[in-house]
């Protein structure tokens, strides 16, 4: 426990101090004892991100709904806390009961973004807990992790004890019931990490050790007493699977202040940039009525004005005008709005955009990726011109003014025509709202577009792409917003392209790269991902540092036969499958989803199909 | 109907900042199921106002609400429902009918009370500061870059019991945040407290009534 004067005195200094205290409606404390197994789930960046993170939530609930098991939460705290903890020497603690992180039996780290890894050593140091796992000793808790970046951990590797790769729900528990058997058994640390890697989809990277070529190249990953390759888990009756519906109410505003009611997971549609549409298959819905009746107790628990459905593509949820259509009339009775993010353009047919004349107006988001047909064809974001102006015509009609575009440069095979052809797609967009007879407007058009810039990521058909040099893509950026002059009212936003250098070289690097990390936490990294604080000439440093060239990593084209750093890790998609994908993409071919016939994309043989 | 609640904001909520409060109570509200109407709008929400606004940090045991409901209920119905909707450090006290044409409480308010409870310090060095503070004429601090006269603003300073209690205005055309006080005590004596707001006043009646009584209806 810390000192309950001690921490006023602290939080009295900092910005925001509620995002420190706990206590907030739906926060669980259980009574712990000596047997207690106790968890903390740590997020590796502020407060108000940590807690819309839905995966997190989930597990906090399912696992205090075990007996003997009570888990806890930790956020990394905001500089000037840090300073303050430091300068106080008062070592990083659990929100719930303010108990030490080195009091817990397990730190497990939600890792959602590449650019969160300098504060996971943040957090590791504040708790005075070394950050390599082989300075760890019996008595220090086991550091793991999970989420979207763990299908490739090899970057944070050294750092961690163990991964939990795919989705938790079940593999976590089975893990807490190891630990308490090999507890009872006086199994010692290791034994148990040994006996942990037998579980389905549990990584344990100390069992697994790589091999480098001259060129810097992975020759081998050789596994000694665990499986070669670790298999993703998956929860195959998502319909009956956990959800809480009694989430904590924060009181400082996160950043999705909302009821998140988890309507799908996966994705089919096999676009080959996007990481989740093939690591998060296969496509599972949760059931309408399921649905309906946790859309009413979340509210009637949490009081939220708000509940957002979420998924990777709600449009192709099979009862998506159902669903919409209900919940949007039985939640605007009692004053409470819906939104429906993660739209497709196609999911516009068929008077939807009338369905969602009833959703909240908080604008439409579409994200057609690319600037041309025959890029988009490349990608396989099979969408048309005429589809991207007949769904916004079709938005536009029935009274929407508000549009967000998300686009990608520095694709694979990118032109400048296809630089060009993202302006004239808005230049098309934005006539077509002023094509709209005047009495349907409703005042002027806001139209707000995203530019990203692509990073390859592990698992997807594009993973042996280079990702465009810093210089050819500040030159892409300064061409696209040059097309976008003569575009007036347009609100055009790109994305820090030194950002999208490092995020490419975490996506796809190799376990070198924790020395990186290691020398960017100590020359003052933190919060990377927050543009304010985000400062590349220390990353650059730390490069150097580490004897290691980011464009080895991001800029390079990988051999079609290369040993991927992350070659451990199977999501049930084979390599053949990616193969030929990354084939027919050249070729401009474009792959249909999968729900009208099986593509054979090796999930089915990998037994992860449903 | 207008009601008002007495409550109180106590351990950790004493961190709550008043605009995440709104919308802890508008949250409250809804979980309550309560008939308090809604503000029209992008955003509907529920109508709630506060009589005064607190600094983030510090407790009180004396914070005014005040709700318009859409269909009359009586208060202690509202009291008991209200009760169980709120999250943990905020306590509903009472609740009471607002007077018909009571102005807005946020309005009203003319002083706040407050009471230090001091830590650690030297009792004879304390008691001098504010002696020292309660016998000048003017005392000037700077505030947002400007130099302010906080003396008048004080009404009542004083030290006993290992408590310090002080009557500080609250009015609209001129506020005296407690904290800042507290740190012109620091400047003349050594210590450390936890500063708790005590009583919200106003000016009826020919004279300082609670706030709470001067406007609500007896249930």
């Amino acid at each position: 426990m810390i000192d309950a004067d001690k921490l006023d005195e602290m939080l009295s200094k900092v910005q925001k101090p509620a995002r420190y205290t706990g206590g907030e409606l739906g926060e669980i404390k259980k009574d712990i004892d000596k047997d207690t197994l106790r968890f903390a789930f740590c997020f590796p960046d502020v407060y108000e991100v940590g807690m819309s993170h839905l995966g997190t939530g989930i597990l906090y609930h399912l696992l205090n709904g075990i007996g003997g098991v009570s888990a806890e939460r930790c956020f990394c705290p905001w500089p000037d806390m840090e300073h303050e903890l430091k300068s106080k020497g008062v070592p990083l603690f659990s929100l719930e009961t303010k108990t030490p992180l080195g009091a817990f039996d397990f730190l497990g780290f939600s890792l959602s973004y590449e650019m969160c890894y300098t504060n996971v050593l943040a957090m590791l140091s504040l708790a005075g807990i070394p950050f390599y796992s082989n300075e760890r000793n019996e008595n220090h808790p086991l550091v793991i992790a999970g989420g979207g970046c763990v299908y490739n951990p090899e970057p944070v590797a050294d750092f961690f004890d163990l991964f939990v790769i795919g989705e938790a729900e079940e593999s976590l528990v089975e893990l807490l019931n190891l630990y308490k058997d090999c507890q009872r058994r006086g199994v010692s640390k290791n034994g148990f990490l040994t006996e942990a890697a037998g579980i389905e989809g549990i990584y344990v990277p100390s069992l697994y050790e790589p091999d480098y070529n001259e060129d810097g190249t992975v020759k081998s990953i050789k596994a000694s007493g665990a499986p070669e390759k670790v298999k993703k888990r998956i929860v195959r009756d998502f319909d009956a699977s956990y959800f809480p519906e009694f989430p904590i109410v924060p009181f400082v505003a996160p950043v999705h202040d909302r009821v998140t009611l988890e309507i799908m997971r996966g994705c089919t549609r096999g676009c080959r940039f996007c990481q989740a549409g093939f690591a998060y298959r296969p496509v599972r819905e949760r059931s309408a009525e399921r649905l309906f009746s946790q859309a009413r107790r979340s509210v009637e628990n949490t009081g939220h004005e708000e509940v957002s459905l979420c998924s990777l593509s709600t449009g192709d949820y099979s009862q998506v005008g159902r669903l919409v259509g209900t919940l949007a009339d039985s939640l605007s009775g009692i004053g409470v709005s819906l939104s429906v993010p993660s739209l497709r353009i196609d999911s516009f047919e068929g008077g939807f955009a009338e369905k969602l004349k009833r959703v909240r107006n908080a604008g439409l988001t579409f994200a057609p990726e690319a600037g041309t047909k025959r890029l988009r064809d490349i990608i396989n974001k099979n969408i048309t011109d005429e589809e991207i102006l007949s769904a916004v015509r079709e938005a536009f009609e029935t009274g929407s003014n508000a549009v967000k575009l998300y686009f990608m440069i520095g694709l694979p095979a990118e032109t400048e025509e296809d630089i060009r052809g993202i302006a004239d797609t808005v230049r098309r967009i934005r006539d077509a709202y002023y094509g709209v007879p005047a009495e349907k407007r409703r005042g002027g058009l806001r139209l707000t577009v995203s530019v990203s810039n692509f990073v390859p990521k592990a698992h997807t058909p594009f993973q042996w792409e280079p990702q465009d040099p810093l210089e050819t893509l500040l030159k892409k950026q300064k061409l696209l917003i040059s097309h976008f002059k003569a575009l007036r009212g347009v609100d055009l936003k790109w994305h820090e392209a030194k950002l999208s250098l490092l995020e490419a070289v975490f996506s796809r690097g190799d376990r070198r790269l924790s020395k990186v990390i290691e020398e960017a936490f100590k020359s003052g990294c933190r919060f990377d991902g927050w543009i304010e604080l985000f400062d590349f000439d220390k990353w650059m440093g730390a490069f150097m540092a580490a004897g290691l060239d980011p464009a080895f990593y991001a800029n390079r084209k990988r051999e079609a036969g290369e040993v991927m750093p992350w070659g451990m890790i199977d999501t049930g998609v084979s390599d053949e499958y990616l193969q030929n994908e990354r084939k027919k993409a050249f070729d401009a071919k474009t792959t249909p989803d999968c729900r009208a016939g099986c593509l054979n994309c090796g999930l089915r043989e990998a037994g992860l199909c449903v | 109907m207008r009601i008002a609640l007495l409550f109180e904001k106590k351990g950790a909520a004493k961190y709550i900042s008043h605009l995440d409060l709104q919308r802890a109570f508008s949250r409250a509200v809804r979980r309550s199921g309560l008939p308090v109407k809604m503000s029209q709008g992008f955003n509907p929400h529920y109508a709630v106002s506060f009589a005064s606004a607190l600094a983030t940090g510090i407790e009180s045991e004396y914070e005014i609400a005040e709700f318009e409901t859409k269909t009359d209920m009586p208060a202690p119905e509202f009291l008991r429902k209200i009760s169980g909707a709120l999250p943990p450090g905020l306590y509903a006290k009472d609740a009471a009918r607002l007077i018909d044409g009571a102005p807005k409480l946020a309005a009203a308010v003319r002083e706040a009370q407050y009471a230090v409870k001091i830590k650690k310090a030297d009792a004879d060095e304390l008691k001098s500061a504010v002696c020292d503070i309660m016998n000048k004429d003017s005392l000037m601090v700077v505030r947002n870059g400007q130099e302010t006269d906080i003396r008048k603003m004080i009404k009542e300073l004083s030290f006993g019991g290992g408590i310090i209690t002080m009557r500080l205005s609250a009015a609209p055309e001129g506020t005296l945040r407690p904290d800042t006080l507290v740190g012109e005590l620091k400047k003349r004596a050594d210590f450390t407290c936890g500063i708790t707001r005590t009583g919200l006043y106003t000016y009826a009646h020919g004279g300082t009534r609670d706030l709470f009584g001067a406007f609500t209806q007896e249930t």
